[in-house]
């Protein structure tokens, strides 16, 4: 099992983040219809909003050994009132089927649970990107459902998956 | 200009110590018994830095130095700072672990309220600070601040509320 | 003006506006709405500009005497996936239990397959809104997913059902 830690996004990780997103195979389990942006304008925005705070936390994923950044998480969307958030987590191409992943999410829904005081974290995924599925069911996401023909891709209609883990049952 | 106790010196914080206070600011262990939750960029920290040039009244904010050896070991702040009232809230890391345990906290408070007492005349000096957290209270204590009340479950950190402590100082 | 057989949706007006703060301080039509705060006495916004893609804010009037009765509309439009959600409020407690809702929710759909080119409408409910699940399902929609313990309200958790609906599956 890989050790990961997360780190804060700093400027310099834009290009990086930018080459993850433009991946085709990253892409083709991912949810976004249009290209990533530009290294230069992510690295602005990045630069504009250097505090992490309750609204947007972003991460980039590190090996917790070499301290070389391996992927990218985000909780999205936390609600104060009703205390969930959801999770996208991405490792980067060429570093998949070591454990990130499941690292990652395990240490992105501890984050939520234990330090934004959260307790519910949802995230959807495509109905056969297996591999994410198997992850998320390890580290104790359970199904609560199908959105029927929710996403227009590649000319296609597809659903989504919807999970989540609460506090009490993260593995 | 510096401000020198028995064993620490306080300077203005400067741009170098960046990297310093990004390790400290991503160290589980430092940050455990402190408000901040959130991994902090680098980016961040130089621009707190950069910032950090003008000290004025409402901030006074002092790189925390050891007086033998100069080395850097953390940071110590006063917040809200009001002309009014004349109080202040104290903020204090040492970020090295190195240096834990050797009474330099303690002296850093009192150097810390030596300037905020004697140099720009504050009246009051408080601080929170997380029940379980002994040392820190023993060496504010030893500082001469007096526990003033509990908040009960105030302080939510690793997955659980925690008690804080009020602690406060008086002008001599 | 979109007309059903016992309500009219049209847009909304200014003199809409008195009718609507009685129906925001109404308890009993706020109490699944999702919203924790009171209102504010301009929470019942007309919109300045005429209505386009987007955001569909509509006001339901009764057919036979032209008085408002609640509000409904299309919202969270996605234009790759063509997908909204929607919401009803008859906040005019006279008219409620009498098929006003219903009628309004067909109409509104209507609407968005027919006009708005919308694949699908989906909307958001409290499972122990048992009355709206009922109303929903006479109409067609299709329970997807199931957010456990997704809205704490009124003291208590609550689950959230995702719900559905395609256009041939619209009774």
């Amino acid at each position: 099992m890989s050790e990961i830690v997360l780190r804060a996004r700093e400027p310099e990780d834009a290009a990086l983040l930018t080459s993850w997103f433009a991946d085709a195979e990253t892409m083709r389990w991912w949810d976004r219809v249009y290209p990533p942006l530009p290294a230069e304008t992510l690295a602005a925005r990045i630069a504009a909003a250097p505090i992490m705070t309750f609204a947007d936390p972003s991460f980039m994923v590190c090996d917790a050994g070499t301290r070389e950044p391996v992927g990218w998480g985000g909780l999205h969307a936390p609600s104060p009132e009703h205390r969930h958030c959801s999770l996208g987590v991405l490792v980067a191409p060429g570093l998949r089927g070591r454990g990130y992943g499941e690292a990652a999410t395990r240490a992105l829904c501890r984050f939520a649970f234990d330090r934004m005081n959260l307790v519910r974290v949802s995230l959807v995924v495509f109905p056969g990107n297996d591999a994410a599925r198997r992850v998320y069911e390890r580290v104790g996401f359970v199904e609560e459902g199908v959105q029927r023909r929710a996403f227009w891709k590649r000319g296609a209609w597809h659903d989504l998956v919807h999970m989540a883990v609460f506090r009490d049952t993260l593995r | 200009m510096t401000f020198t106790g028995a064993l620490v010196r306080l300077r203005a914080m400067e741009p170098r110590d960046a990297d310093a206070q990004y390790r400290w600011m991503n160290d589980l262990e430092v940050t455990e018994h402190l408000g901040w939750r959130y991994p902090i960029s680098s980016l961040a920290i130089a621009q707190r830095l950069d910032g950090a040039g003008a000290m004025t009244f409402a901030n006074p904010r002092f790189s925390v130095e050891r007086a033998d050896t100069g080395e850097l070991i953390g940071y110590t702040a006063l917040r809200d700072v009001t002309p009014e009232s004349r109080n202040g809230e104290l903020d204090l890391v040492i970020g090295e672990r190195s240096a834990w345990g050797q009474g330099f906290g303690t002296d850093t408070a009192r150097t810390v309220c030596a300037f905020a007492f004697e140099r720009i005349g504050l009246h009051r000096v408080q601080l929170w600070v997380v029940a379980t957290h002994a040392p820190a209270i023993r060496a504010y204590e030893k500082a001469g601040f007096v526990r003033e009340g509990v908040a009960r479950e105030r302080f939510f950190k690793r997955g659980r509320y925690h008690d804080a402590v009020l602690m406060a100082r008086l002008a001599p | 003006m979109i007309a059903g057989s016992r309500v009219v949706l049209r847009e909304r007006r200014p003199s809409d506006v008195p009718y609507a703060q009685a129906w925001l301080d109404d308890v009993d039509a706020m109490r699944w709405t999702l919203h924790p705060y009171p209102a504010a006495p301009d929470a019942y916004d007309v919109p300045g500009e005429p209505l386009s893609w987007g955001l569909v804010p509509l006001t339901v009037v009764d057919a036979e005497s032209g008085r408002p009765i609640g509000h409904a509309g299309l919202g969270d439009m996605v234009p790759e996936h063509r997908r909204a959600l929607c919401w009803i409020v008859i906040g005019d407690a006279a008219f409620r239990g009498r098929g006003y809702g219903e009628d309004t929710m067909r109409t509104l759909c209507r609407f968005a397959f027919e006009t708005v080119n919308l694949a699908k409408v989906e909307l958001e409910v409290v499972a122990d809104n048992a009355a709206a699940v009922r109303l929903y399902e006479r109409i067609g929609f299709v329970r997807e997913v199931t957010r456990r313990r997704a809205r704490w309200i009124e003291g208590a958790w609550h689950d959230e059902h995702l719900m559905g609906l395609f256009p041939e599956e619209l009774r």
